[in-house]
């Protein structure tokens, strides 16, 4: 079996094949190991190498693995997945959520010129205040937003044009 | 005075967990309430007894103080614990419990609102001699004033929540020009997490300690101290590892914070438990800055040095019972520290991480405590607080509870959310930490030498990371197959492999 990762920018290639006396054969970029993996009853995986065992905890969400293992943590996302999640702003004037949130303010209105670091709106999210300010000077194109709009990770909220 | 029968609780989380525990170990049946967001919480979980009071919002829910109080009369409670944060020093919530025929599980309505009027408070603490920092509070205060008195306390200046604590609601002010707006905006978070857009403004001590002395009071006049916990580690007012004892004191400085803090306690006929919280110069000059009229979040810290359990007295007061021990019988015994465990991403200011939490199994080795109210497969919502838990450690020395939480830490396992462990382990390694010299502003001028880089992959993680992609990612059957239990908590034999014995 062949898995890919996506890794902190950089693509990880794993290849993995159950061996006839039950032990497992990896290879990666050219490194092979064998080694033998049980899993335990809260889910982790014991995996012993030569000498070696560590315990490893892995969660899956969507495209993303979580792994634990000898006191790190990574996030890996498979590589080459369907992004539903895409980005949806492209123009750099757009001002997008950080975060989940509620819009509990906004400070401009379509046509007002902004000057670049002025607070266009107000989101909130447990109990945080975030400010999102105008990324240049420019004028205030399109709000998608008002007070009570609760947005996404990466919803464009105010396009500002140059 | 009544022996307690039940007891609902008015607050989530792991604090709601906290009470309930306490509560067993007392016999003391208990209530749970809940908005939607939390139907499916530990917390109403482990209740006897839970019931639905309203959306996720608080506004809805949780500061709904006529729906609790139904709640608690319908249910045959004859008592409320606040918890902290929500209701937990509205006076008029714990007055209307008391006019209910309900016991308060907290101070006296009167004592909450004395500290909660901080231009109050400060006139009493002054009385009481109680060295305080220069502030301003006015009801119905225009911008015009708090521009003036701003200018006479001098720059920088607090705007901070009259109604609260926990780091929100609070604006340091550099410049006249930002006052408004950082006015307006603390207005806004006291609303949301208090119940009450009060604020008022102090003199910002820079580079001080945050230094707070836990207190006790019964209702026959008895009334001690519980030694400080130092709370400095903070970023933004938000305090991220608390310990007892603070590493700045000396014995002479802890004995007269102490008596301080017992002096302002009776100032106000304070019974039950409660924080007097101080900023401390590097010269040991300490003032005060609030009086916290509840449980705090870092209760736990004092809890493992002087072997007390706070939540327990304060049900004995609350039912009546005088203090078991006076000043003379309480020690400070080793070293506690606890780090909070928020979902959070350190690499992105900070921004809560909202998720859901796949896995979460706490370290459970030796000195260890762990106050959560998540469970594996808990959401991280845009409603509350993103804590996920408090970890807490006790060990003999100071530097002995670093490594034993150290090791806590990077024991501990939360798959799904982006957390802020490797800040908290980058936290404990730093030298100037270890030094035991942080002050407030540490974290934030700080920060990026605190951030730790993304750490490269290793070849052990993507073969974690394949192998259970291969068998999937519910627990399942390998080698020689047994079905495996998912539940955390149960070490059972695993599935033989021939090179393995148990």
């Amino acid at each position: 079996m062949h898995y890919t990762y996506d890794y902190n920018g950089q693509t990880h290639a794993i290849t993995l094949e159950k061996l006839p006396d039950g032990t497992f054969k990896a290879t990666i970029d050219g490194r092979d190991y064998v080694f033998s993996a049980a899993q335990l009853a809260n889910g982790a995986w014991l995996i012993k190498i030569g000498d070696a065992q560590l315990v490893g905890q892995v969660a899956t969400a969507n495209d993303t693995r979580y792994v634990q293992i000898a006191g790190q943590h990574y996030t890996l996302n498979v590589a080459n997945a369907k992004s539903r999640t895409r980005k949806r702003s492209t123009a750099s004037g757009d001002l997008t959520a950080q975060m989940p949130g509620q819009v509990i303010a906004v400070q401009v209105s379509e046509g007002d010129s902004v000057a670049a670091g002025q607070t266009l709106v107000i989101l909130e999210a447990m109990k945080m205040e975030i400010r999102l300010s105008a990324p240049h000077d420019g004028i205030v194109k399109k709000l998608h937003v008002q007070p009570g709009t609760i947005v996404e990770r990466g919803q464009v909220l105010v396009e500002v044009a140059e | 005075m009544p022996t307690l029968q039940k007891c609902l609780i008015a607050n989530r989380g792991e604090i709601a967990v906290r009470i309930i525990r306490a509560c067993r170990e007392m016999h003391i049946r208990t209530v749970a309430v809940y908005s939607d967001a939390d139907t499916q919480a530990r917390f109403v979980q482990l209740a006897d007894e839970a019931y639905p009071i309203g959306a996720a919002s608080p506004q809805q829910s949780y500061l709904r103080a006529e729906t609790l109080i139904a709640v608690a009369k319908s249910a045959g409670c004859d008592c409320v614990h606040p918890g902290y944060g929500f209701l937990s020093e509205n006076e008029f919530f714990a007055q209307a419990v008391i006019d209910a025929g309900l016991v308060w599980i907290g101070p006296p309505p009167d004592a909450i609102q004395k500290m909660g009027v901080k231009t109050e408070a400060r006139v009493l603490m002054q009385q009481a001699g109680v060295p305080v920092v220069p502030g301003f509070q006015s009801e119905n205060a225009s911008i015009d004033d708090f521009n003036a008195a701003a200018e006479k306390i001098g720059f920088p200046v607090m705007v901070k929540a009259a109604g609260g604590g926990g780091g929100k609601g609070i604006r340091v002010v550099y410049h006249a020009a930002d006052l408004p707006d950082a006015i307006a905006s603390a207005q806004r978070e006291a609303l949301k997490a208090f119940g009450d857009d009060r604020v008022f403004l102090e003199k910002y001590i820079e580079s001080g300690r945050h230094i707070e002395i836990q207190v006790l009071a019964d209702s026959h006049g008895n009334t001690v101290h519980l030694f400080e916990r130092e709370c400095s580690t903070q970023r933004r007012h938000q305090k991220i590892i608390e310990e007892s004892p603070s590493p700045l004191l000396d014995e002479t400085t802890r004995q007269q914070m102490g008596a301080a803090a017992v002096a302002a306690a009776k100032a106000v006929q304070y019974v039950n438990a409660g924080t007097v919280e101080f900023i401390v110069t590097p010269e040991k000059h300490f003032y005060f800055l609030e009086m916290n009229t509840r449980l705090q979040v870092e209760h736990p810290v004092t809890e493992m040095v002087t072997g007390v359990d706070l939540v327990k007295l304060q049900l004995h007061i609350a039912a009546g019972e005088s203090l078991p021990f006076t000043q003379a019988d309480l020690r400070q015994t080793g070293h506690a520290i606890e780090c909070r465990l928020y979902a959070e991403d350190p690499r992105n200011q900070f921004l809560p991480a909202i998720g859901i939490v796949q896995k979460f199994l706490p370290s459970t080795s030796p000195g260890v405590r762990v106050d959560s109210g998540i469970q594996s497969g808990d959401a991280i919502t845009i409603h509350y607080d993103p804590m996920i838990a408090k970890l807490i450690v006790h060990d003999r020395t100071r530097e002995a509870a670093i490594q034993r939480m150290q090791r806590a830490l990077s024991d501990t396992v939360i798959l799904g959310t982006t957390t802020n462990i490797d800040f908290l382990q980058a936290l404990l390694a730093h030298p100037v930490f270890a030094a035991g010299a942080i002050d407030t502003n540490f974290v934030d001028t700080h920060l990026d030498a605190l951030l730790p880089p993304v750490p490269d992959i290793s070849d052990i993680a993507l073969i974690a990371a394949a192998i259970a992609g291969m068998h999937g990612s519910a627990p399942i059957s390998v080698a020689n197959g047994n079905a495996m239990n998912s539940d955390g908590d149960i070490y059972s034999p695993w599935a033989k492999q021939d090179n393995f014995r148990i």
